[in-house]
């Protein structure tokens, strides 16, 4: 099959769910009215509350929600074949994130811009907003150790990337004291320093760096995985002027680039989907495609995460509350998009079927790697680019993304140990220094109790990950179909969802308990079980919620469209 | 609407208190993870973000809706590019004007009509309604009449 056929109906199926699937949401259960008063106008100042174009809001919200994760979560899911991740990542994109995102957004904006966590207090109550951060917290627990295994196994499959990844600290470190500190114009360091970046991408080919078999008696990935969370405890303890701002900053263009280079590749090449449609050859250790496929996409179907972002700054800027629709339904698709290139990339950049099986010969192994050889071959057959230079500008993206999110993830759980230093009189946690080890320590145990002490086989976590991220998004659409509910509007179109992802969920965790407990690791046996114990109060919660909002009530905040003026 | 028929346009570059790119999927700097034990994460953009406040609310103020006022994080160059561009050419300053108010645009900015208006800052009121050529009627403005 063509990846362009491939890539055109996929996004076709986005074109076709924005045009009809979420104008009837818009209109029949949303209610989206131009009499609302936003919040952007109605406390309008400047600051926080900013009415803004819709296309500079879309802007905003996608380069915001696109991430390393939509990349991993189909790259290891096309073991299954492509149609399954395909299908997925479309129609969850259209019927899962689409009104997840939008409907977070539109909430938000019916409650004076409230994040998702204020309003699952307001609208469902205390113990569910107390469950909402705990889920949060461990969702960084998880994503701090995969991630950090992603970039270690990059590094390790991919030497000349080594050098352009750990060159980037240099470029952002100088961008961020140009553009931060000597108020230098934007276009011209970052033109210089994407330049440099790419460079150095080219140096990294020259010199590809390995670190020894074994040091002091680790492989080199466990040890790539300690250097990583040095990295990120001291990065997380700079100032964010200095390294997490222009970093951000990088990867916004590299984003934009990226997906530019690729789709281009992708219609000069018209390479073809080598990857069987179902895979009827599964390694023996692949779990069961239903329910673990919907846990192994989160990000580039459905992301819990994503209603932090819709109900953060985006709520508070929305000019015409019809504008939520192309805001949080497009924003979406952007992230699909992504991941439909990344199923490209792990299906489409191969010469046989049987090239594509050798890198899928166990649950994870395919991942990563697929992506930046398959993508690599891409972009080498379309763009003329050589292809180690392709391999190593796609892996240097991928781990720019994780590397990123795991500096931000560690100063996350420093902060929140620092806040229960405070709130519960423990002056010594409230140091720097002990609880930016308390956050590494407990995530170097979760990358090393989950893979053991090779530090290659943490992959086994990552749909612990997205079981975390599908229960965060399972909270959000419970808010949503409590808050509808409350108003009066059908809940089916949230409820659906809700019950599928929460099921899917549930029962993935029990299908790993069980494999977890088979194979001897306890360690994830107990991690599962903490995870279960989380979904099963959000069921709970759920079950009681809707029962409470079914049983009347007043309707919740500002949910009648009359509420606003022009 | 301007001379040239368009209606002026007004863009304030400044970053959002938050972080943006390859952070909405699994970890997050905004909303209710912006502040812990009473310090903000990002102290010096909420600051510029305040006191670039009154700027647009004084805009707002006196030109009401005769003029489109865009707030824009610069990293947002998906739309930052397309909106000065599209800028330029309304106001009949033409591409290269586009490419020189871009070369020139810094982490806080003002661009009136497609032209870079002030860097590493912002400018008064009364420099904003010279470059717009007073655009609009005069009103109220928080501190008295303009």
């Amino acid at each position: 099959m063509s990846a362009i056929l491939l890539m055109a109906v996929g996004l076709g199926t986005f074109a076709v769910g924005y045009m009809f699937y979420s104008r009837f949401i818009s209109e029949r259960v949303f209610q989206l009215s131009s009499d609302f008063e936003t919040p952007a106008h109605a406390l309008e100042d400047g600051v926080d509350f900013v009415p803004t174009n819709k296309w500079v809001l879309w802007g905003h919200h996608f380069t915001s929600v696109a991430g390393a994760a939509p990349i991993v979560g189909p790259a290891i899911a096309v073991v299954w074949g492509w149609l399954p991740a395909f299908l997925w990542v479309t129609l969850g994109t259209v019927f899962f994130a689409g009104i997840h995102d939008a409907g977070a957004l539109w909430a938000s904006v019916r409650n004076e811009g409230k994040s998702i966590g204020a309003l699952t207090e307001v609208v469902v109550g205390e113990r569910a907003r107390a469950l909402f951060m705990i889920v949060i917290f461990l969702l960084l627990l998880m994503v701090n150790a995969v991630f950090a295994i992603i970039i270690a196994g990059l590094f390790v499959d991919f030497p000349s990337s080594v050098i352009p990844a750990w060159f980037v600290i240099a470029v952002a470190i100088t961008i961020g004291y140009l553009i931060y500190r000597k108020g230098a114009s934007l276009l011209w360091p970052s033109i210089i320093g994407v330049a440099l970046l790419y460079g150095s991408m080219f140096v990294g080919q020259a010199v590809p760096l390995s670190l020894p078999e074994t040091v002091l008696g680790l492989g080199a990935p466990a040890m790539w995985v300690l250097i990583l969370f040095a990295y990120a405890a001291v990065a997380s303890l700079l100032p964010v002027w200095l390294l997490l701002q222009p970093r951000d900053y990088i990867n916004g263009l590299q984003l934009f680039i990226g997906l530019g280079i690729f789709f281009t590749a992708v219609l000069f090449a018209n390479p073809t989907v080598v990857a069987p449609a179902i895979n009827s050859s599964l390694p023996d250790d692949v779990p069961p495609m239903l329910p673990l496929l919907f846990v192994t996409i989160a990000c580039g179907a459905l992301s819990g995460f994503h209603g932090l972002v819709s109900s953060g700054t985006t709520s508070k800027q929305v000019d015409n509350e019809e504008d939520v629709r192309f805001v949080g339904f497009l924003g979406t698709v952007g992230e699909g998009s992504l991941a439909l290139a990344a199923i490209i990339c792990c299906t489409a950049g191969f010469a046989t079927q049987v090239e594509w099986s050798a890198y899928y010969t166990s649950f994870g192994s395919g991942g990563l790697l697929a992506f930046v050889q398959g993508g690599g071959g891409i972009l080498a057959d379309g763009l003329g680019l050589p292809v180690a230079f392709g391999e190593t500008l796609l892996a240097v993206m991928a781990i720019l993304f994780a590397a990123t999110t795991m500096d931000t993830g560690v100063r996350l759980q420093r902060y929140v140990v620092q806040e229960w230093g405070t709130i519960y009189s423990l002056p010594s946690l409230t140091g720097r220094g002990l609880s930016t080890a308390l956050a590494v320590g407990s995530c170097l145990i979760l990358a090393f109790g989950a893979g053991g002490g090779s530090g290659t086989g943490g992959l086994v976590i990552w749909p612990l990950f997205g079981t975390t991220n599908q229960l965060l998004a399972g909270l959000t659409l419970l808010v949503l179909s409590v808050y509808l509910l409350k108003n009066g509007r059908r809940t089916i179109f949230t409820l659906a969802p809700m019950v599928f992802i929460l099921s899917m969920t549930l029962l993935a965790l029990l299908w790993q308990l069980r494999a977890f407990f088979e194979s001897g690791q306890y360690f994830l046996v107990a991690l599962d079980v903490v995870i279960l114990g989380a979904t099963i109060m959000v069921v709970l919660e759920s079950l009681g919620a809707l029962k409470n909002a079914k049983g009347g009530g007043p309707p919740a905040g500002g949910g009648q469209a009359s509420a606003g003026t022009a | 609407m301007s001379e040239d028929g368009a209606r002026p346009s007004v863009i304030l570059v400044r970053e959002w208190e938050q972080q943006m790119s390859s952070s909405g999927c699994c970890g997050r700097l905004e909303g209710d993870m912006l502040s812990f034990g009473g310090e903000r994460c990002f102290p010096e953009r909420r600051d510029k973000m305040e006191r670039m406040g009154p700027l647009y609310r004084d805009l707002r103020s006196f030109y009401g809706d005769d003029i489109e006022i865009t707030v824009v994080d610069p990293r947002n160059m998906i739309t930052l590019v397309p909106l000065v561009i599209r800028d330029a050419h309304a106001h009949g300053a033409g591409i290269w004007q586009a490419v020189r108010t871009l070369s020139g645009v810094t982490i806080t900015s003002v661009i009136a009509n497609g032209r870079l208006l002030s860097r590493r800052g912002w400018p008064e009121l009364a420099e904003v309604q010279a470059a717009l050529g007073h655009a609009g009627g005069e009103r109220e403005v928080a501190g008295g009449v303009a």
